[in-house]
C-alpha cells in the first residue's frame, strides 16, 4: 500500500504545479484586465 | 453624387459638418484639428482606425495650447508620472477619459507606429487606462502626452486618481484557498465514504496531518483579511460584518486542531477550507461590482456642468457653453452673479466678490482684485467677472462639494437600513450563537461546535451592508443617462419618499425663450448695449433672455451692480443710475395689462418698456397628466397665463408675487406639516427653497446653473420625466425592502435548522453565497425591470 503514499505525493506535487501557474499568471498581470482581450481579438494583424 | 444629398457628417469625429467643411480626397471635416488628426493617421497608413468603428474619432476643434504641457521638461514635475525609469525604458499609465469603442484601443496599442521611441502600449478598457513603455532617450515624456493630446486622447494627468484597488493579492489568497480545499476533500474522501478510521489506521493518521497541515495557509494566509477586518473593528470598539466570519474560521481551526491532536475525530477542516474558499469568492465578484460602479462615478462626464467660455475677450463676441470637462487652462469664462467658480482662476476684469461659505463654511465675502487667483467652488456675488482659467478643473473636488454640503449643514442623516443592520444584526448574531453552543455544549460537544460555526456563517449578514449602496448606485447611473443627476445613491431613498411638489413658473415651467414685445423703447443704441451689458452680469432667466434679444453685450468698466432678488437690477454706470427689473419696483404700481413686463429706467425716467410671453414647455401635459402627487406653484411672477395654469394646478394652490423668502417659507411650513414636499426650481434664484425642501431638484438649461443646495439637478427638456423618476425611486427602495426581507426570511429559515444542530458548516457555507448572489440578482434584474417599465432605459 506504500504506492498510495507515493501517488499522494504525486497527486500534491501535480496540484502544487497548477497553484504555482495560477499564482505565476496572477502575477503576470493575466487576470488584471478581462474585457479588452475580448476587443483585441477581433483586430486583424493584416498590415503588421 | 449621392454624398451632397445626405447631411454632411464629419469623416472624423460624425458630427454635422458646417458650411465651412474641408475636404481630403472623399472625405470631409468638419474642422481643422479632424482634418490634421486624419493626416497623422494617413500617414502611418493606420486609416483602418476608421474602419472598425465609423466615425470613431473625437472632435479636435479646440487646438491644444501650446506650451500647456511645457511642465513636463522640468524633471521635478514629470518624476512623479512614471511608474519607472531607466536610460533606455520607462513606463507611465495614463488615465484617458475619452477611450470609448474599439477604434480607440487598436489605435492607442499601436502608439508605436506613430512616435518613434515608443515600445509598447497597453489598453485597459474597464479602466479607461493606457500603460505606456517608451525609450526616454528617443522621446520625451512631453512629446508623448502631446501626440496623445493631438490625436484627441488627452491624459489626465491631474486626476489624481486614488489608485483602484489591485485584486491580485485577493486573487492569489483565492487560489491557496482553492487549491488547499480541492486537496483537503480529497483525503476527507476516506471519512465521507464510511470507511472506518480504525481499520486503516495509518492513511486515516496521515490524512488527518496533511488535512492539519493544509488548513494551516488557509487561515493563516487566504483567511487573513476576515482577522485583519474584526480586529480592527474591535479596536473601535465596534462589531463588524468580517467578526462572525473571523469568528468562526478561528473556532473551527482551533476545534479540528484538538480533535486530531487528541483523537476525538477528523476535525471539520473540508468545511473550514471550503468556508474561507466561498467566501473568497463572494468577496471577490463583490469588490468588482462595486468597483465597476464606483468606476462609473469617476468618469468625468459624470458631472453635468457647463461653463460660458468666452472665445475673445474684447471682441465680446457670443458667448457658448460648453462642458466643463472641455474648458482647458488658458480660456477664458465668465461668471455671473451668484454663479459658481469651476476651477481656479486669474480675475481678468469685474468686480470679484467670493463667497467661499460652500468650502469653508464661513459666510464672510472677500474681495479680490484684478490679477489675484479666485479658488474653485466660491460663488460670485454682484455683477459678471471675467476669468481666466488658471489649473486644471477638478469635477471631483466640485463633485465633493456638492456631496459634503449636506454633512456641514448638520442635517441629519438618513439612516439606511443597512446602517442599522450592521451593527445589531451582528451582535444578535454573535448571542444567538453563543446561546447555541452553551446549549447543545453539555449535552453533544462535537454538535455544539459545527452548530456554532453554522449559525455565524449561515446568517452573516455581509450581503445587506452593500446591498443598498449597489441597488442605489444602480438606480443613479440609470438616471443619468436619462439626464437626472443625483448627487448620491442616498438621494434615490429621500426621493422616494417625495409626497408633495411645489414647482417654480420662470424657466422651470417655462422655456428659457420669450416672446419679447416692445411697448416702449427709447434707448440709443450705445444706452441699448450698455443695458445688454447690465443684463449679462445675472444668471436669472429674465436676465439672460434680455440679453440675447438686445444683442451682444460689451465688457463694463466701471459698474457698480447690485441685484436685488424679486424685483431686479440696480446699477451705477458712467454717472447714470440704471434700474432694470419689475413694473411695479420701477413704476411703483403695476398697470394691469396681465402680462409680464420688464422696464428699464436710466435716472428714474422710463426708457423701455418690454412685454414678456413666456412659452411654457411642450411637455407638461405629458408631466401633469402623469401625476397624483399633491402640487403647488410659488411664482416670482404677477399672476399672468392663469388659465393655463389652472389646467394643471388647483385654483387655489397657485401662488403668485412670491419673493425667495415667501418660497422658502411655504416649504418650511410644509416641512414642519410632516410633508416631504420636493421643490423643483430654478438652481441659482431658488436656492433657498431647494435647500429648505426635503429633496431639491434643480431645472437648468444649460446645466450651468449649479448650487450646492440641490440633490437632483434635471435638464430642463427631461422635465416631463420627474413623475417617472419618482415612481423609479419608489420601486427601487421597494425592491431594496424585498431583497432585505427576502434575505432576512433566508437567514433565518437556515438559522433554525443551525441552531438545532443540524447544518454543516460547510452547507452553511454554501448557502452563504447562494443567498448573497440571490439578493445582487433581485436588485439588479428588479431595478432594470423598473427602468424598463418607466421608459428610462
Amino acid at each position: 500500500m506504500t504506492i498510495i503514499f507515493i501517488l499522494i505525493g504525486c497527486s500534491l506535487l501535480l496540484a502544487l504545479g497548477f497553484l504555482i501557474a495560477f499564482i505565476w499568471s496572477v502575477k503576470s498581470g493575466q487576470i488584471d484586465d478581462t474585457s479588452t482581450p475580448a476587443y483585441r481579438i477581433l483586430e486583424e494583424e493584416s498590415e503588421d | 453624387m449621392s454624398k451632397t444629398l445626405e447631411t454632411l457628417l464629419c469623416y472624423h469625429c460624425g458630427d454635422t459638418c458646417q458650411n465651412a467643411a474641408i475636404h481630403i480626397e472623399d472625405h470631409i471635416f468638419c474642422c481643422e484639428g479632424c482634418k490634421t488628426v486624419f493626416q497623422i493617421l494617413q500617414e502611418n497608413s493606420l486609416c483602418r482606425y476608421y474602419e472598425m468603428d465609423a466615425n470613431a474619432g473625437l472632435k479636435m476643434d479646440k487646438p491644444l495650447a501650446p506650451g500647456k504641457y511645457a511642465f513636463l521638461d522640468n524633471p521635478e514635475l514629470s518624476e512623479p508620472l512614471y511608474q519607472f525609469k531607466k536610460e533606455q525604458r520607462a513606463r507611465v499609465q495614463f488615465f484617458i477619459p475619452e477611450m470609448h469603442c474599439a477604434s480607440c484601443i487598436w489605435l492607442l496599442e499601436r502608439l508605436y507606429k506613430l512616435l518613434p521611441g515608443v515600445l509598447e502600449s497597453r489598453v485597459n478598457f474597464d479602466r479607461k487606462e493606457v500603460a505606456i513603455q517608451f525609450n526616454p532617450e528617443e522621446v520625451t515624456l512631453r512629446q508623448l502626452v502631446e501626440k496623445l493630446s493631438a490625436l484627441g486622447y488627452e491624459p489626465a494627468l491631474n486626476a489624481g486618481r486614488e489608485e483602484k484597488k489591485n485584486y491580485r493579492s485577493l486573487l492569489n489568497r483565492l487560489g491557496v484557498a482553492g487549491f488547499c480545499a480541492g486537496n483537503i476533500m480529497l483525503f476527507s474522501f476516506p471519512e465521507y465514504l464510511g470507511m472506518d478510521p480504525q481499520s486503516h489506521d495509518s492513511f486515516a493518521e496521515v490524512f488527518k496531518w496533511l488535512n492539519v497541515s493544509l488548513s494551516l495557509p488557509v487561515v493563516f494566509f487566504s483567511a487573513q483579511p476576515f482577522f485583519v477586518q474584526a480586529w480592527k473593528g474591535l479596536r473601535y470598539k465596534n462589531l463588524n460584518i468580517d467578526f462572525p466570519l473571523a469568528l468562526g474560521i478561528a473556532t473551527l481551526f482551533v476545534r479540528s486542531v484538538l480533535e486530531v491532536i487528541f483523537h476525538w475525530g477528523p476535525g471539520f477542516f473540508d468545511s473550514l477550507s471550503a468556508l474561507v474558499f466561498f467566501l473568497l469568492i463572494g468577496r471577490w465578484l463583490q469588490d468588482r461590482a462595486y468597483d465597476s460602479l464606483s468606476f462609473d462615478r469617476d468618469f468625468r462626464s459624470y458631472f453635468p456642468l457647463a461653463v460660458e467660455l468666452i472665445q475673445d475677450e474684447t471682441a465680446e463676441t457670443d458667448a457658448n457653453y460648453i462642458s466643463l470637462s472641455q474648458l482647458k487652462v488658458g480660456q477664458v469664462i465668465r461668471v455671473r452673479n451668484q454663479e459658481l467658480i469651476p476651477a481656479d482662476c486669474l480675475l481678468i476684469s469685474g468686480d470679484a466678490y467670493i463667497d467661499y461659505s460652500f468650502v469653508n463654511g464661513e459666510s464672510e465675502i472677500e474681495k479680490i482684485d484684478e490679477g489675484r487667483t479666485i479658488h474653485s467652488g466660491g460663488r460670485q456675488l454682484g455683477g459678471a467677472i471675467f476669468l481666466r482659467v488658471a489649473r486644471p478643473v477638478s469635477e471631483s473636488y466640485l463633485s465633493a462639494l456638492w456631496n459634503q454640503q449636506e454633512k456641514k449643514e448638520g442635517e441629519e442623516k438618513i439612516k439606511t437600513f443597512s446602517d442599522q443592520v450592521g451593527k445589531y444584526f451582528t451582535l444578535a448574531l454573535v448571542l444567538i450563537a453563543l446561546a447555541t453552543l452553551i446549549y447543545w455544549l453539555p449535552i453533544d460537544p462535537y454538535k455544539a461546535f459545527s452548530a456554532f460555526t453554522a449559525v455565524l456563517i449561515v446568517a452573516c449578514p455581509c450581503v445587506l451592508v452593500v446591498a443598498a449602496p449597489f441597488a442605489f448606485g444602480n438606480a443613479m447611473r440609470w438616471l443619468a443617462k436619462k439626464g437626472i443627476y443625483l448627487k448620491n445613491p442616498d438621494t434615490v431613498e429621500k426621493a422616494a419618499r417625495v409626497d408633495e411638489v411645489v414647482f417654480d413658473k420662470t424657466g422651470t415651467l417655462t422655456e428659457g425663450s420669450a416672446l419679447i414685445r416692445e411697448l416702449k423703447n427709447q434707448l440709443s443704441r450705445e444706452d441699448r448695449s450698455r443695458v445688454a451689458g447690465l443684463f449679462a452680469q445675472s444668471s436669472h432667466p429674465v436676465s439672460m433672455m434680455m440679453q440675447r434679444y438686445l444683442g451682444t453685450a460689451p465688457k463694463l468698466e466701471g459698474v457698480t451692480f447690485t441685484e436685488i432678488p424679486g424685483k431686479g437690477i440696480e446699477a451705477l454706470l458712467e454717472g447714470d443710475r440704471w434700474q432694470l427689473g419689475s413694473e411695479k419696483w420701477i413704476l411703483g404700481s403695476a398697470e394691469s395689462s396681465g402680462e409680464s413686463t420688464v422696464c428699464i429706467a436710466k435716472n428714474g425716467n422710463l426708457q423701455a418698456h418690454f412685454a414678456i410671453n413666456w412659452q411654457f414647455r411642450k411637455d407638461l401635459d405629458t408631466l401633469f397628466s402623469d401625476w397624483n402627487l399633491p402640487r403647488s406653484l410659488y411664482s416670482g411672477d404677477r399672476p399672468t397665463s392663469e388659465m393655463i395654469l389652472q389646467k394643471w394646478f388647483p385654483e387655489n394652490q397657485l401662488h403668485f408675487e412670491c419673493s425667495p423668502g415667501d418660497k422658502l417659507n411655504a416649504l418650511r411650513e410644509k416641512r414642519n406639516d410632516g410633508t416631504f414636499p420636493m421643490m423643483v426650481g430654478d438652481g441659482l434664484n431658488d436656492a433657498g427653497a431647494l435647500k429648505e425642501a426635503w429633496l431639491g431638484v434643480a431645472i437648468t438649461e444649460n446645466v450651468h446653473a449649479f448650487t450646492p443646495a440641490c440633490d437632483v439637478i434635471l435638464v430642463g427638456k427631461s422635465i416631463h420625466t420627474l413623475p417617472k423618476f419618482l415612481r423609479f425611486c419608489r420601486n427601487t427602495l421597494k425592491t431594496v425592502k424585498f431583497s432585505f426581507i427576502f434575505s432576512l426570511i433566508y437567514n433565518l429559515t437556515w438559522m433554525t435548522f443551525a441552531v438545532r444542530g443540524e447544518l454543516q458548516p460547510l452547507v452553511a457555507a454554501l448557502l452563504m453565497p447562494i443567498s448573497s448572489i440571490t439578493v445582487f440578482s433581485i436588485n439588479t434584474l428588479g431595478i432594470r425591470y423598473f427602468a424598463k417599465k418607466e421608459g428610462i432605459q
